[in-house]
């Protein structure tokens, strides 16, 4: 194997396929990138077994070839090289010399015939949907996954299309995110819980233009397909969690506050809450405001905000860091918060568009 | 034809010898109790080869006359118990009526007793459940037992037994454990000519914990006393750290003066010094607990070792608060030149065998452990034994850390102080981290109970005895936050979980909390908090290489007055230690 690319269009992929590389794995193998020459091109795995990438880039290729090569030392060789032409050769017993102005590195890889090859998944029926759409959708809920393993389903988040709307769901047990938007497709209703983790490494490797991005769901796989890129992840198998069941319909006190200054309010107030090891903030919602209360061995905040505030007033706890992790994630400058009592959940919108719906759980206070 | 027959009383008692004579200790624990069930105050144990080959007890017991003695050697014949109710009010070490048949049945057995008031005594001798002789015959009173050949007609169970090395080694630990039960008796233990232990028999626990010790193990102890209006009552002594050992032998449970194997009180003891032990290392103890006989129940094996409280709850908080009181009223600071040694060996050789008494073949025991002789063996052994010797107790008053003159700071980590007698050498991240951790912990305490919400509700599926306790302690999980219902068959609904849990496994958890969850006090406890408390605190502290300066000393010193923190850090260690101004002097020869 024998080929010739830039290195910036190399780092780039490697880069993109080491977000699937193991750091630690018992298979040194699994801890490499799989390099490959297909024609006019070089093509560039990484994989953990949950998540595969693969990407593509062009080459000039000298002779045909693969090898397997440990990724993170790979991805900071390349990183630290020139900008310039990287030659790269494939020598005896899987080690590989890399060539790029006066620099001269050879690195032992291993032999590529063991390395996994990623699931063949036929793209029929793709949904179609834009980078940027599902790029804000990641990251309007992903924050919301769990992260302890009792409840399997919710380590990941349910994508779910029907009639032409595409749904987002992450839910811990806490709080729950959901983001909607619009897609053009035609395909019938269809769900798959993808793994947190490999949504976020998507989340990351998606740009946010306009382009599209085609998903494909299979029984036990879902297809990224950039284009040059196809990430594979695995699937989480089970049935999620009813969401609609949860969100409730009704409120008995609704507030409209402005976010920066709901947000700037919170993050005082969490900096005394932090000191008392439970992060708790109290709102109390009356005669139009807002307060805001935290207090610890530390000391103590009062914040006052002026709200627009319909129905019953209501004091209610929340966990500081689930309010911020949501108003840290939209972009929106006015939320509405629906309330019932101070042990039933709040939901929170934005005050313009239905799409996002966020569902926080509260702290009830003993005594 | 008949194929199940009745077996002859021969073979009935070496079939229940064999539960309760497994070896020559076995012997001697059913005989000793036996003399200090007769009352004895004075009882001489002499064993020869492990006690194969003989084991003799002599005490100075009440004795009986020839029928009780003929009767002595019928199973389930008893003095102790007269019907099933007396069960319920045993205060008496054996009750079972089953001891002397199994072992005469046995060995080659001798009995020499005579009652008080008798004008001469008997001698029986039983060979193997037999009764060969009965004559009339003048001795001191009280009863002796010379147990010869043991499984002398049972040569298979012979096989069995252990060298005569570690058949003695048994007996002794037997010994040690009956002397520290009963601290009024005094017990002489001769093992192959050379006495073992001798116990002055004055009724103070102390003396015999240093009978068993050696002399050295006092300053080592810290006494327990508590009484409860019920009956109740816990004394004993718990050591020190230094006394810790690497397993439980050296835990020693007397219920109602009976030595007594329980897990339950070993935890108990072990959970309420916790945060002064270290990894893998367990607290010696000497602990007597009274109780009124209905409220425990001893008859669950033929040995007794195991017993069964009729309310462990209110033995084992009590007990565990009795600890920790005395804990905390005698802090430890471990010296450098600490001198102690409490193994038993040591002491051996330091008492020299005061009264040789081999054994010949129709000797009877001399007159020696009566009454009269008793008191003077006691007076003979006080002052020997240094009883009122205070020096080598490291205590510090912990009110006085502000009194200490700072010398300075050693590898900047040390700080060093001394007071007229002492130099303590001070660990300031260990100090630090306890005052941290201290502190922490009563904020949280604190802390009003919050829940964090959960939806959907988890559900938690448990066996069956989880789901008993869950219910009985429904109102204690509350107090730590987890609001829990019943969700039909044997699961639950978690509805609210505590705050501070942030993002854990809520099932991990939970169980975690149910296993700690004290069945017996129905407590739940968080222990998990505890050690995210001590993280913080360890993080928060100062480090050890930190210079601190003079004024920063002495707030801790100040602090460690105030606060009157136990002397180790949360993790075990110890938080100071001390060289005595003697101690050094020693060391640069300055006095010899």
């Amino acid at each position: 194997m024998k080929f010739t690319c830039s290195q910036n269009n190399f780092l780039e992929a490697v880069l993109t396929v080491q977000k699937a590389v193991s750091a630690r794995s018992s298979t040194p193998l699994l801890e490499g990138i799989l390099l490959e020459t297909q024609k006019d091109v070089l093509k560039l795995v990484g994989t953990n077994l949950d998540l595969g990438i693969e990407t593509y880039i062009e080459a000039d290729i000298r002779e045909e070839g693969s090898v397997v090569i440990p990724s993170r030392l790979l991805s900071e060789i390349i990183r630290k090289l020139p900008d310039a032409e990287i030659e790269v050769t494939l020598l005896g017993n899987y080690s590989v010399k890399i060539v790029c102005l006066n620099s001269l590195v050879t690195l032992q890889g291993f032999a590529p015939d063991e390395y996994p090859s990623l699931p063949d998944i036929s793209e029929s029926e793709p949904i179609e949907i834009s980078k940027m759409l599902l790029a804000k959708m990641i990251r309007e809920t992903i924050f919301a996954v769990a992260t302890d393993e009792s409840r399997p389903v919710l380590t990941g988040s349910l994508l779910e299309v029907e009639d032409g709307e595409v749904t987002m769901v992450s839910l811990d047990g806490y709080r729950l995110a959901l983001q909607k938007g619009r897609i053009e497709s035609s395909a019938g209703h269809r769900k798959v819980i993808i793994p947190g983790k490999s949504l976020g490494e998507i989340g990351r490797i998606i740009d946010g233009s306009d382009d599209n991005i085609s998903i494909t769901i299979s029984d036990r796989h879902v297809l990224f397909d950039l284009g040059y890129t196809r990430i594979i992840s695995r699937v989480l198998e089970g049935e999620f969690i009813n969401y609609r069941q949860i969100i409730p319909e009704d409120y008995r006190t609704r507030v409209k506050v402005d976010t920066k200054i709901l947000t700037s309010s919170i993050e005082r107030a969490s900096l005394i809450a932090r000191e008392g090891k439970n992060n708790l903030i109290k709102l109390n919602l009356q005669d139009q405001k807002m307060t805001i209360t935290a207090n610890s061995e530390s000391g103590q905040v009062y914040e006052e905000i002026p709200v627009l505030l319909e129905g019953k007033d209501l004091e209610i706890a929340f966990n500081a860091r689930y309010f911020m992790d949501m108003l840290k994630a939209i972009p929106d400058q006015e939320i509405c918060m629906d309330l019932t009592t101070n042990v039933s959940p709040c939901v929170i919108r934005p005050i313009k568009g239905s799409d996002y719906t966020y569902l926080l759980l509260p702290v009830r206070i003993f005594g | 034809m008949a194929v199940i027959r009745k077996l002859d009383n021969r073979t009935v008692n070496q079939i229940a010898a064999g539960e309760v004579v497994e070896r020559p200790a076995s012997i001697v624990k059913e005989l000793v109790e036996n003399s200090i069930d007769a009352g004895a105050s004075a009882i001489t144990v002499e064993i020869e080869q492990g006690g194969v080959s003989l084991i003799r007890v002599t005490d100075n017991g009440i004795g009986m006359d020839r029928d009780d003695a003929e009767m002595s050697f019928h199973r389930h014949a008893t003095s102790k118990i007269s019907d099933a109710d007396d069960l319920d009010r045993i205060n008496s070490l054996g009750f079972r009526g089953e001891a002397l048949a199994s072992i005469a049945a046995v060995t080659q057995l001798e009995m020499i007793t005579r009652q008080p008031e008798a004008v001469s005594g008997w001698h029986i001798i039983n060979h193997g459940g037999q009764i060969i002789d009965i004559s009339e015959t003048g001795c001191p009173e009280g009863t002796t037992v010379l147990v010869r050949n043991l499984f002398y007609n049972t040569p298979a169970r012979l096989k069995f037994l252990k060298s005569s090395r570690s058949e003695a080694a048994a007996v002794s630990d037997l010994l040690a454990k009956l002397i520290l039960a009963n601290p009024s008796v005094s017990i002489k233990y001769i093992s192959n000519g050379s006495t073992v232990y001798h116990s002055p028999g004055n009724g103070r626990l102390l003396s015999a914990i240093i009978s068993v010790y050696g002399k050295n193990i006092k300053s080592d102890l810290i006494p327990v006393e508590t009484h409860q209006e019920n009956g109740l009552t816990v004394s004993g002594f718990i050591g020190k750290p230094a006394l810790y050992r690497s397993n439980r032998t050296h835990q020693s449970f007397y219920v109602n003066s009976r030595y007594v194997r329980s897990p339950l009180l070993s935890q108990c003891i072990e959970e309420a010094v916790k945060e002064q032990t270290m990894i893998n290392r367990f607290p010696w103890c000497v602990i007597k607990i009274a109780l009124p006989a209905a409220e425990v129940d001893v008859n669950v094996h033929p040995s007794k070792t195991e017993i069964r409280f009729r309310n462990p709850a209110a033995v084992s908080g009590f007990l565990s608060a009795a600890i920790k009181k005395a804990v905390m009223a005698a802090p430890y600071v471990p010296a450098v030149f600490h001198t102690s040694s409490s193994d038993h060996k040591h002491h051996h050789k330091e008492q020299k065998a005061v009264n040789v008494n081999v054994d010949k073949q129709n000797e009877y025991p001399p007159k020696s452990e009566n009454e009269s002789n008793r008191k003077a063996i006691q007076e003979e052994m006080l002052p020997k034994y240094g009883m009122k010797n205070e020096e080598g107790d490291h205590t510090i008053n912990v009110s006085d850390f502000m009194k200490l003159n700072i010398i300075g700071t050693a590898f900047s980590t040390f700080i060093l102080a001394e007071s007229d007698t002492e130099l303590y050498i001070i660990d300031q991240h260990a100090a630090h981290e306890r005052l941290i951790y201290e502190q922490l912990k009563k904020s949280i305490m604190k802390q009003e109970v919050v829940s964090q919400q959960l939806l959907p509700p988890f559900i938690l599926e448990v066996t069956h005895d989880e789901f008993i306790a869950v219910t009985d302690n429904m109102e204690s999980f509350l107090t730590v936050g987890f609001e829990i219902e019943p969700f039909g068959g044997k699961s639950f609904l978690i509805r609210g979980i505590p705050v501070i849990l942030k993002e854990a496994n809520i099932s991990e958890i939970f169980h975690e909390l149910l296993d700690r969850t004290d069945s017996r006090t129905g407590q739940a406890k968080l222990l998990l908090q505890d050690e995210d408390i001590i993280k913080v605190s360890c993080k928060k502290a100062v480090k050890a290489h930190d210079r601190l300066s003079q004024q920063e000393i002495r707030s801790l010193l100040k602090d460690m007055d105030e606060k009157r923190i136990p002397l180790t850090c949360p993790h075990g260690r110890p938080i100071l230690i001390s060289m005595s101004k003697y101690e050094l002097e020693k060391k640069f020869k300055r006095i010899q």
